[in-house]
């Protein structure tokens, strides 16, 4: 069993190789100059997660990009959908980080394989009280 | 909902990538399954190679190298117009899944 200091390094490295997958797609796709709707970007749910992103790592935020950024909520929200609000500071940056790497692992895939919503969110919200428990336990002393 | 190049746009100025794209005017996941083909042929090789080599092999590091080439191929693949947009975030989303397996269960 690898310890909690090991996967939480894992974690970020692996989410530092996705954001340069995506990146290396993305400055490819416009290099070539594709046709925006037969970009990767076009994609709601990567546009979602990494505009966002790219929004927050920009550091040019005028207040009214910044104000619509914070408003950009998803279209339809679930019981259990990860919808995480956060003004606009540096929780943003970690906010986007957090829940980029939600979209890309987690709602992906589930939307890939056509998992009615309902179910997409009773997932995510037992996925939220077991690493609530988690973290609970590790307090605790019970998981090293 | 998703644009297939099909044979009213193949003229003479199409080119190769005209050409590779044909088979998606009747079948859009023809580059899919052959990418998918290479994918597993490049991961199968490359274990029987390391277990040739090392006496033993990981399929699941040969598999996470296969995804990696995979993906910058499909990438150059919309280039050429023989991979859509929605093609391409099904090989990622694989390719990714494999990745991060790969990378939480070795040490």
């Amino acid at each position: 069993m690898t310890s909690m200091k090991q996967i939480l390094i894992n974690m970020v490295i692996l989410g530092v190789l996705i954001f340069a997958i995506m990146s290396f797609i993305i400055t490819i796709q416009s290099d070539s100059n594709l046709d925006s709707e037969e970009r990767i970007t076009n994609n709601t749910l990567i546009n979602e997660s990494f505009g966002d992103l790219e929004t927050s790592l920009d550091q040019q935020e005028s207040a009214q990009r910044a104000l619509n950024a914070s408003e950009d909520n998803p279209p339809q929200e679930y019981i259990g959908d990860l919808s995480v609000g956060a003004i606009i500071s540096t929780t943003r940056t970690i906010n986007s980080v957090i829940t980029g790497l939600w979209n890309i692992y987690i709602k992906l895939p589930i939307v890939i394989l056509g998992v009615s919503p309902i179910v997409a969110g009773a997932i995510t919200t037992i996925l939220l009280i077991l690493i609530a428990i988690g973290a609970w336990a590790i307090w605790k002393g019970a998981i090293s | 909902m998703v644009k297939y190049p099909d044979l009213s746009n193949l003229n003479n100025a199409s080119g190769i990538g005209g050409l590779m794209s044909l088979p998606n005017s009747s079948y859009p996941y023809y580059w899919l399954w052959i990418f998918a083909g290479i994918w597993a042929i490049i991961s199968i090789s490359l274990y029987f190679k390391e277990k040739e080599k090392t006496g033993k092999g990981r399929i699941l590091s040969s598999m996470a190298v296969a995804s990696f080439v995979m993906s910058i191929l499909a990438t150059i693949g919309t280039i050429f117009w023989i991979i859509s947009v929605d093609i391409l975030v099904y090989i990622l989303v694989f390719t990714a899944i494999i990745i991060a397996v790969w990378f939480f269960s070795t040490k």
